[in-house]
């Protein structure tokens, strides 16, 4: 016995078999997903509902032990098997989120590499190998001098904070992985918004930047993604939860090392999760002030608001009034938007920071990137998608995709129609968790990571265990996460797993989603 | 120009879908709108036919056997039908009717598979075992769809029906064995996984999608076919246990569709899942949207139109971007399996396929 969990701890940890166990974990959860889709169509004329017999009980126990067994390793495999450099804290991340959040004031969004790597060269030059650096301003990479030019950085700083700075470069190269600083000022900066800087450097105040002071800082994501698991299994059910939780960690472009380990990443999501409990629960007000952290701290979960204003708006016509769940809502979303808003302008003394944060985010989402997925590399499939030797460059795509721009439009409205005409029929959380991830597929362009936000789905409000229909969208679903880990064996060109390939599946599952709409826009199981 | 049909004939079936759902009954359409629409659209398959076809001797000729099937067509399922389903070969990329060397053999097979469907609606069995027996031994391919024919027939639950169609099976080996006389005809396909062709840059089968190591639009890394097959060799535990998965639905529904569905669905879901053949082939998709004049009315029906003519629509834009073999082994091949997987799940919901709130 002790040989054999002694393999399983092994596997459970070990991150180059990461694809592999969650892999096999997807084709689990799919296979029990169909046989319990294979009941549920055979069990009516099997069994008298009336009098279920006791052993069906009993599967029904050892299913739901069965699931959270399955949950709890996958999800020790995601949060610490996919752990990061053989580290589990993301040095790299944390780097930018300590030093951007942090230093917020002084530095901004455009000058944190300079700053970092000019008061070292004053200190300890620990980053005098450096030889590149990127201009987060204008996302170019040159030569360290020139992108430094004049050496200014010193006059942003009190004589305390620069002697803070100095503290805390020299606590970040304690951390060791010094081969990553070679690169790491190639990256492209902290992006993070004022209100998200404000929350870390809250954080950040009197705590030193040891390892386990930020290991405990880190360990914050993980306890707000388990209590939104633990929420599910009181507001759904265990077997939701469970289901949910394996089809996170499943989830490809959701790997744990690409931003797990790092301070406040997962955040939105969780408070998605919770604002979708606290709408089942009729908990609205505490639903809109989860939107509002989510919308707040990420921008793009402002899809999730979106979805429900257009809900209100269309009960709003129909009915002539405006039901009280969504003023509720709304009033707490705008009220606690407002509030954040507020404590963010306390940072840098103004609303500056703001406008600096959109101009930072229009030059990064100018052009898509190899790690990012969206409906919008669909319409810029130019050149080669999996070779490097005939890739035409993001500029041309992004030059490729203006004519077709009225299409991709069009293509997102046809999309979207059935969702959108379905909406009086269908129920709040079913219509907000829907347009949420599908809006968020089909109008953005998001970096890997962010596709965390496909665990909503499964939380509509049907019973998944019994909803044939949500078994099968929900079996889908974690198809998806099969076969993209399938893929990444057999082509591991970047560009082409998530530029084309997670942009597909997540497409593809949309339009069968639509298909379904279309087909009976309640979305029941009419059984 | 045929993009922009293909994209008007999806607005069209998605905006009677959005009717629908509105909650528009059937009765509340005058009879007089039904029949000048029919009209219309029959003007919108001839402005396809003008658009379609190269105006010389072989493509016209070639044109033929397509326009008796869509006749054939027009008289089991009705003029409707027949107008979408001309729309959809019409529309498609790959069907050839502007090349500038046509096969005109080549397309016998698929307009006798698509014409052996509306006789099997009219169940005239001798017509349907001869066409299917022709077509079986000249592209080899129609199998699937013979194979369909026969088990459906097989599990009737009306035994007569079993009975009356014994002279269509005598056809079916007789058409069969005076094929074998004739020269080779039609594009075959491939079934197992040893043989090369159709292995190639026109090739569609959901084992391509099984196959995609290296470049895949003849890049550096690009792999030969023969490498690919002896990827596919290694993994096709996995690609045959993804086939018959996709065929579960459809035998499940195997009772409850009527005969002409399901041979469409059944023959177009093996012959994604268990073979590999060239592209043209695919025109005979259009079989999915076999059913009586309901098309705009019935829901599952015309979401399969605004399916298939999207089909078309995007492989037409695709066809811009990226030739074959990518158009073909990878964009046609998924969104054929797309189809393919949403039309299974609507049959594990609803084996009868019927409009879900009328059913």
């Amino acid at each position: 016995v002790i040989d054999l969990l002694d393999s399983l701890w092994q596997l459970l940890t070990t991150k180059r078999e990461t694809s592999v166990v969650q892999f096999q974990f997807a084709i689990a959860t799919l296979a029990l997903l169909f046989g319990v889709f294979a009941w549920r169509s055979i069990a009516p004329r099997l069994l008298d509902p009336s009098k279920p017999p006791t052993w069906l009980a009993w599967g029904r126990r050892a299913l739901r032990g069965a699931l959270v067994i399955a949950a709890l390793c996958s999800s020790l495999q995601y949060f610490y098997g996919q752990r990061n450099d053989g580290q589990w804290l993301h040095r790299w991340d944390v780097y930018h989120q300590v030093f951007g959040a942090k230093y917020f004031a002084e530095l901004g969004y455009f000058r944190t590499y300079e700053c970092t790597w000019e008061i070292d060269q004053q200190s300890a030059k620990h980053f005098a190998g450096v030889e590149h650096m990127r201009d987060i301003a204008t996302l170019e990479v040159r030569e360290v001098e020139e992108v430094v030019g004049e050496r200014d950085c010193e006059q942003l700083f009190t004589p305390e904070r620069r002697e803070q700075f100095v503290a805390d470069i020299e606590a970040m190269w304690a951390l060791e992985g010094h081969g990553m600083w070679k690169t790491l000022f190639g990256d492209k900066g902290f992006n993070g918004t004022p209100f998200h800087a404000w929350v870390l450097a809250q954080l950040l105040r009197g705590s030193d930047l040891d390892s386990w002071s930020l290991v405990a800082l880190a360990s914050i994501d993980v306890l707000l993604l388990l209590a939104a698991f633990v929420v599910v299994a009181w507001v759904w059910d265990i077997e939701t939860a469970a289901i949910a939780a394996l089809f996170w960690a499943a989830n490809y472009p959701n790997n744990f090392g690409h931003m797990g380990g790092s301070l406040l990443r997962f955040d939105y999501v969780a408070m998605l999760i919770f604002a979708l409990a606290a709408m089942k629960r009729d908990r609205w007000a505490l639903a809109g002030v989860c939107v509002a952290w989510a919308t707040m701290v990420r921008a793009f979960p402002a899809v999730f608001a979106i979805g429900l204003a257009i809900k209100a708006g269309a009960e709003l016509i129909g009915t002539r009034q405006l039901p009280r769940e969504y003023a509720r809502f709304f009033l707490a979303y705008v009220a606690a938007i407002l509030i954040m808003f507020g404590l963010s302008l306390t940072l840098a003394q103004g609303i500056d920071p703001w406008f600096e944060w959109i101009a930072n985010i229009r030059t990064h989402t100018e052009h898509t990137r190899g790690f990012r997925v969206g409906f919008k590399h669909m319409f810029m499939l130019d050149g080669s998608l999996s070779d490097d030797s005939r890739f035409i460059g993001w500029a041309a795509k992004t030059e490729h995709f203006r004519p077709r721009a009225a299409w991709f439009w069009l293509a997102v409205v046809l999309l979207l129609a059935p969702l959108l005409l379905a909406v009086r029929k269908l129920d709040a959380v079913t219509f907000a968790a829907l347009f949420a991830t599908g809006g968020f597929v089909l109008l953005t362009i998001a970096t890997r990571y962010y596709y965390a936000m496909m665990v909503l789905p499964i939380l509509i409000d049907r019973p998944l265990l019994r909803d044939r229909k949500h078994l099968l969208l929900t079996a889908l679903l974690v198809a998806t996460a099969a076969v993209l880990h399938a893929l990444r064996q057999v082509n591991p060109h970047v560009p082409f797993q998530y530029n084309t390939a997670c942009t597909a599946v997540f497409t593809a599952w949309f339009v069968i989603v639509g298909a379904q709409l279309w087909l009976d826009p309640e979305l029941r199981d009419r059984e | 120009m045929l993009l922009w049909l293909a994209l008007l004939g999806v607005l069209i079936c998605l905006g009677a879908l959005a009717l629908r759902n509105a909650g528009v009954p059937r009765d509340r359409v005058p009879a007089r709108w039904s029949s000048r629409f029919d009209l219309a659209w029959i003007g919108l398959g001839l402005l396809a036919l003008i658009f379609a076809v190269r105006p010389t001797l072989p493509n016209v000729i070639m044109l033929v056997p397509f326009l008796a099937a869509i006749a054939a067509w027009a008289w089991a399922f009705g003029l409707r039908s027949a107008g979408f389903a001309w729309m959809i070969v019409a529309c498609s990329v790959a069907v050839g009717f502007g090349s500038p060397e046509p096969d005109v053999l080549a397309v016998l097979p698929v307009a006798a598979v698509i014409a052996s469907v509306a006789a099997i609606e009219r169940e005239r069995w001798l017509i349907v075992g001869g066409l299917l027996g022709y077509a079986t031994i000249a592209a080899s391919w129609p199998a699937v769809f013979a194979l369909a024919w026969v088990l459906r027939l097989a599990l009737d639950r009306d035994r007569s029906r079993f009975r009356a169609a014994w002279p269509g099976l005598v056809s079916f080996v007789a058409l069969g064995l005076i094929t074998a006389l004739l020269p080779e005809h039609g594009s075959s396909a491939s079934f197992g996984l040893g043989e090369p062709d159709p292995a190639g840059p026109r090739a569609v089968g959901l084992r391509w999608l099984f196959a995609l190591d290296g470049n895949l639009d003849m890049g550096k890394r690009w792999l030969d076919y023969p490498a690919k097959l002896e990827h596919l060799r290694e993994r096709s535990d996995w690609l045959w246990t993804c086939a018959g998965m996709l065929m579960i639905p459809v035998l499940v529904a195997i009772r409850r569709l009527e005969p002409p569905r399901f041979v469409a669905i059944a023959g177009c879901t093996a012959l994604l899942g268990f073979a590999s053949v060239d592209a043209s082939t695919w025109v005979v998709a259009c079989v999915l949207v076999a059913g009586r004049a309901t098309i705009l009315i019935d829901r599952p029906l015309t979401l399969a139109c605004a399916g298939l003519l999207a089909f078309d629509l995007a492989l037409r834009a695709l066809a811009h971007v990226h030739p074959a073999p990518f158009l073909y082994n990878i964009g046609a091949t998924s969104l054929l399996t797309l189809s393919v997987i949403g039309l299974g799940v609507a049959l594990l919901i609803q084996p009868e396929l019927k409009d879900p709130v009328e059913a």
